[in-house]
């Protein structure tokens, strides 16, 4: 009985092993550091080493998108003016467009701002953005389109957190709430 | 005599007017809609429209399409996760509202996706949705509700 209990402290202590208790999914050492060669919104190519020093989330999606990609942004955005200003400035969201042929380096700048100052909106050639997915086992596609021209993008739903040594840490579902990507945040500027 | 074919026809008038009053310009007190909103995204974005429907009444309703003047085109859209990838698919049949039911059109659901806005919107505004159903024996009916515009920041 003595030693089921011990097992059970153990495999409890194992359990939270990295002492850390988070709203997302740890993935720290499941996936490759952050690397990517994109386009920011002034039209210059960026990539992750310019963000180094940053805690970095990143979300996939595209700006005509009218409900799943606003509603993760803005939790986001009100997770990040929740945080201290200087934990603030040093956590970037990254949105990366995977709809580049509709979102410009402008349109991006434009959207990005009216969510918050920390946003960066970032996209690239087909090439570039099949590089960043693939290194992050995630896809994305078009649907046909419409008679007017108009197509749905499908996209990875999950929010990719990095420290500040650009190591993968997090995989932050969409539908946690703001004070839970708060909490997450706030520790993962602590690693 | 022509005073009493006044008389009747005045009451004829009456009748039908009252008949026509209690079959159409009756408030509709089965149909309920709650916090009808619009949220605004910068530039001329496809924008997501967002409220409760209640069906108070004993039929079944079929949401069958939405229409504005302020808006081009307007498509009910369900958004949906599978395999942590997200899409959204148009909902071509309409979304059932079953009799006593409540369905919520709610960020990262169904909504209505709006689009080729006629002019600019700003939050606060007010804009007339008219929203087209159709009851299990296919009697259409609509409803004129007027949608606010809010921010897509969170409060």
């Amino acid at each position: 009985m003595k030693q089921l209990i011990q097992i059970l402290l153990l495999a409890s202590l194992v359990g939270c092993g990295t002492g850390h208790d988070w709203h997302g999914k740890d993935i720290s050492g499941l996936m490759p550091d952050l690397a990517f060669t994109l386009t920011d919104e002034h039209g210059d190519e960026v990539t992750a080493a310019d963000y180094s020093g940053n805690n970095i989330l990143i979300y996939f999606g595209f700006t005509q998108c009218p409900d799943i990609c606003p509603t993760a942004l803005a939790k986001l955005a009100a997770a990040m003016r929740k945080l201290p200003e200087d934990v603030q400035q040093r956590t970037v969201i990254l949105f990366v467009s995977v709809d580049p042929d509709r979102d410009t380096p402008a349109q991006l700048g434009e959207y990005t701002a009216a969510f918050h100052p920390r946003m960066i909106g970032l996209t690239g050639s087909q090439q570039q953005l099949q590089t960043l997915t693939r290194r992050y086992r995630i896809t994305y596609g078009y649907d046909k389109p419409d008679s007017a021209g108009q197509y749905n993008v499908s996209h990875s739903s999950a929010i990719f957190a990095f420290d500040r040594a650009q190591q993968v840490r997090l995989l932050l579902r969409d539908d946690l709430g703001v004070e839970q990507l708060y909490a997450d945040i706030l520790q993962l500027d602590t690693l | 005599m022509m005073k009493k074919t006044f008389a009747v026809l005045l009451l004829l008038g009456l009748l039908v007017g009252g008949w026509f009053w209690s079959v159409s310009m009756q408030p509709d007190t089965t149909l309920h809609i709650d916090n009808p909103r619009i949220r605004l995204l910068p530039g001329e974005r496809p924008l997501a429209g967002y409220f409760t429907i209640h069906n108070a009444g004993d039929h079944d309703l079929r949401l069958v399409s939405a229409s504005s003047e302020r808006f081009g085109r307007i498509m009910i859209h369900a958004s949906s996760r599978s395999n942590g990838q997200s899409r959204m698919t148009e909902q071509a049949e309409g979304v059932v509202i079953a009799a006593g039911k409540r369905i919520d059109f709610a960020p990262g659901g169904l909504h209505l996706m709006l689009l080729q806005a006629q002019q600019p919107l700003a939050i606060g505004d007010e804009v007339m949705l008219q929203l087209n159903l159709v009851d299990s024996d296919a009697n259409a009916r609509s409803i004129e509700v007027p949608f606010t515009v809010i921010p897509v920041q969170l409060p």
